[in-house]
């Protein structure tokens, strides 16, 4: 940067170095090429995958080491990450002030127009028409003297990367604060229950050093319904709850469901899931109600339970099909039950009279999410501008008439057509023909 | 005719169209008769027709957004593939860029109407997938995936001058052609790619830049296609990011056509390295679109809520 005041040495590689753009580039593509590996191997299940995949040693000890099963979170992840915000911080510091510098500026100085990209003659000098006609067509046009008319486009477009650049800061902050700041959990709830917002807080699975609690209230599930399309396929999950807060304001009930989550004081509540959490049976016409917890092998397993002196315990794999009644001796299935049905069994009557479904709710409090969005936005409305380009435009008169010269920041041969547009337009204006040559790229 | 005969008709015409296209714009290559490019043109607006009738039809037929499985896909980035086509032909009127971009066109529709006919299917959406972000994110994406094939077009239109230039410029400088050649050879070298000024010394900078431009128009739309997904997944389940593969590969995709915007500010890093860069975001953007589903099943296999 030859704008910056002499500094030690040590200061001034560090600042070269850690602002530049083939480090940026390097730091892009590093970070794309690492993040291809947690596509590859699953990233929920911990090292096993790695221990237990068809790997030859060699590259499980690397895997292993790169924490392959968990990449996004690895160290050397994280710090191509970190490299990257400093790298964008460095940048950023050495080239804004004179990009400001610049935007502010009315006229830049005027270059020698034998050192601008594009040059065309023109046929005849400015008047007070052909100016008009350059700002009808948005260009910004400052008259310097007799001998030089300086003209511009779409200046704005100079701050859009720094615009950017500041932005991505502001996601990266959101996604930090969030974490920071932030409770995470998934409570699974029957139908009747009642948890409570700070025994989700305290048992939370992620919670930030910093966290953010709402005004302590309890939220009852009423109702947890399924809505099925004429086929049988479930349309839509719906949960009814009533908050009740505990600091004196009045109850209210909401219904949620997938892609519409309820809020309360900042805390959300997603329909995620839902399963079969218990069931009642009777026996003889005796009811019992019993809880269902999620087997290993996929479906839900009951405690040993007794019918007629034998031990059985319920097994059922999903709500479409029916229950088996599996005894604890041997392990063997001995019946099938569907609810509303009775069965024999020992000389019993066996039935089972419902299931118990319970809703899960999918909690969260995240204060990053405002700034994430801030910053998303800020992106896209600078993203936006890219494709418009800043364009610099001078009329200088020599020996003999007047040239056209003009420069953009990259994006030469559509600078060229346009200064073509810009003579021809500047000709039917004037008596002789400009002389454009033709171009290239479009003949 | 009914609904269903009409889309078959569409897509039909779409394809025979350009193909039409395509063997005007080869023609038009070699003979340089620049009839044969309007020919070619009109090729592509009937194919651009066609897309648009098949899209309204699927639209009446399905009585959902026309972009729900992975024909309707296809069909959908096939006609914005031909709206950047028109962009280029109305703002940068090129003079070859139709004998690279309708290759791609009829590999988009020739694809689409290969597919068995599972992936046609309108199946009912799932509780996660009826939302309106889903509509608006599916599209971003697939207007994104279509500026970045008609880029990749570019590049390899890149490729192809840069190749004759080699094969050709011994020919020319023994065949009289030095006055046709005052400026030197140009664009066989990164660098003097920008200032070529040989018999395809402006082609390759024109392409080297057109692929940037189509570059810059992508980039947001990919950006707003990733950010209005994520917006989706924070409304459904609570989380805006969670690492899914194609997730994963959409940023992938993101990170390397932002290398790809860099680069070129390093003193200009046009040329050959350039196009080669471009070409491996197009890699990247098709292993999202499609290479996902065959690597690993997350979120977008849907396994969530069944
Ligand atoms: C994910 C990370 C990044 C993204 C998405 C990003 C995005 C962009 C975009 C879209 C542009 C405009 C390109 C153009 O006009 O052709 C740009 C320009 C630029 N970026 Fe980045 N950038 C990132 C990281 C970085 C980093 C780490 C640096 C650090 C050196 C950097 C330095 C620059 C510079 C110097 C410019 C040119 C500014 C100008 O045109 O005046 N960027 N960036």
């Amino acid at each position: 940067m030859s704008e910056t005041s002499p500094r030690p040495s040590w200061k001034r590689e560090f600042l070269t170095f850690f602002g530049s753009l083939k480090l940026a580039i390097t730091l892009l593509l590093l970070i794309a090429a690492g993040s291809i590996i947690g596509t590859v191997i699953p990233q929920d299940q911990g090292a096993d995958v790695v221990r237990t995949g068809a790997f030859p040693e060699w590259l499980k000890t690397v895997l292993l080491a790169a924490r392959a099963y968990d990449v996004y979170h690895a160290f050397w992840f994280l710090f191509l990450l970190a490299l990257m915000f400093l790298n964008l911080s460095v940048c950023t510091y050495l080239r804004f002030p004179p990009t400001w510098r610049r935007y502010q500026m009315k006229t830049p100085a005027t270059p020698g127009i034998a050192a601008l990209p594009e040059v065309v003659r023109l046929a005849g000098g400015p008047t007070d028409r052909k100016l008009d006609m350059l700002r009808k067509r948005g260009w910004n046009v400052a008259p310097q003297g007799d001998d030089v008319v300086f003209a511009e486009k779409n200046k704005f477009v100079r701050l859009a990367p720094t615009f950017i650049h500041i932005s991505l800061f502001l996601v990266m902050g959101g996604v930090i604060w969030g974490g920071a700041s932030g409770v995470k959990h998934s409570v699974p709830i029957m139908v009747g229950e009642t948890v409570a917002s700070d025994h989700i807080v305290d048992t939370a699975f992620q919670r930030g050093r910093f966290h953010a609690e709402p005004a302590p209230f309890d939220l009852k599930l009423d109702a947890f319904r399924m809505e099925f399309r004429p086929s049988g396929q479930v349309k839509q999950y719906y949960s009814d709850v009533t908050i009740t807060p505990r600091d004196g304001r009045a109850a209210y009930q909401q219904t949620l469901w997938v892609n519409e989550p309820l809020i309360h004081d900042g805390m959300y509540f997603y329909q995620s899931f839902w399963g079969v959490g218990g069931f009642t049976y009777s026996v003889d016409g005796k009811p019992t109600r019993t809880t269902l917890t999620q087997a290993r092998t996929g479906g839900y397993m009951s405690r040993p339970f007794k019918v007629g002196g034998n031990e059985y315990m319920f097994f059922l794999r999903g709500l479409e099909e029916p229950g088996l009644l599996v005894s604890t001796k041997d392990f063997e299935p001995k019946a099938q039950a569907v609810p509303g049905h009775a069965i024999k069994l020992h000389g019993q009557t066996f039935m089972i009279e419902e299931y118990q479904l319970f809703s899960g709710l999918e909690t969260k409090i995240d204060p990053g999410i405002p700034m994430v969005y801030l910053g998303c936005g800020m992106m896209i409305l600078g993203l936006c501008m890219l494709p418009f380009r800043h364009r610099e435009v001078w009329l200088r008169r020599d020996a003999e008439g007047w040239l056209l010269g003009g420069r953009t920041h990259r994006g030469r041969v559509i600078l060229q057509r346009e200064m073509a547009d810009l003579a021809r337009l500047w000709d039917a204006d004037s008596a002789e023909p400009t002389h454009v040559e033709p171009m290239g790229a479009s003949v | 005719m009914n609904l269903l005969q009409i889309e078959n008709a569409a897509v039909s015409t779409t394809f025979v169209a350009a193909l039409l296209a395509l063997a005007a714009f080869v023609l038009h290559l070699g003979v340089r008769n620049d009839r044969l490019k309007l020919v070619g043109m009109a090729g592509m607006a009937v194919a651009l027709v066609g897309a648009g009738t098949t899209l309204a039809c699927r639209a009446l037929i399905a009585q959902h957004a026309p972009w729900s499985n992975l024909w309707e896909s296809m069909i959908t980035m096939l006609f914005a593939s031909l709206i950047f086509y028109f962009i280029v032909e109305i703002w940068y009127k090129p003079r070859f860029f139709g004998v690279v971009a309708a290759p791609l066109v009829l590999v988009l529709i020739g694809g689409a109407s290969l597919l068995p006919e599972t992936f046609k299917g309108a199946a009912p959406l799932m509780p996660a997938l009826q939302s309106y972000w889903i509509k608006v994110h599916v599209l971003f994406m697939l207007f994104s995936y279509a500026a970045f094939t008609m880029s990749f077009a570019a590049a390899m239109a890149y490729f192809f001058f840069a190749w004759k230039a080699k094969r050709e410029q011994p020919l020319l400088a023994t065949a009289g052609g030095a006055a046709v050649m005052a400026g030197g050879p140009g664009g066989s070298g990164g660098a003097a790619a920008g200032n070529g000024k040989g018999v395809y010394g402006d082609q390759l900078a024109f392409f080297d830049e057109l692929t940037y431009r189509l570059i810059l128009m992508g980039f947001p739309l990919l950006m707003i296609g990733i950010i209005t997904g994520a917006m989706w997944a924070n409304g459904a389940w609570g989380t805006y990011w969670s690492w899914d593969p194609k997730e994963t590969w959409s940023l992938i995709t993101w990170f390397v056509y932002a290398a790809y915007l860099h680069a070129r500010l390093v003193h200009e890093w046009t040329g050959p390295k350039a196009a080669g860069l471009a070409a491996v975001g197009f890699v990247s953007m098709i292993v999202t679109y499609i290479g996902v589903n065959y690597l690993s099943s997350g979120l977008h296999s849907y396994g969530f809520l069944r």
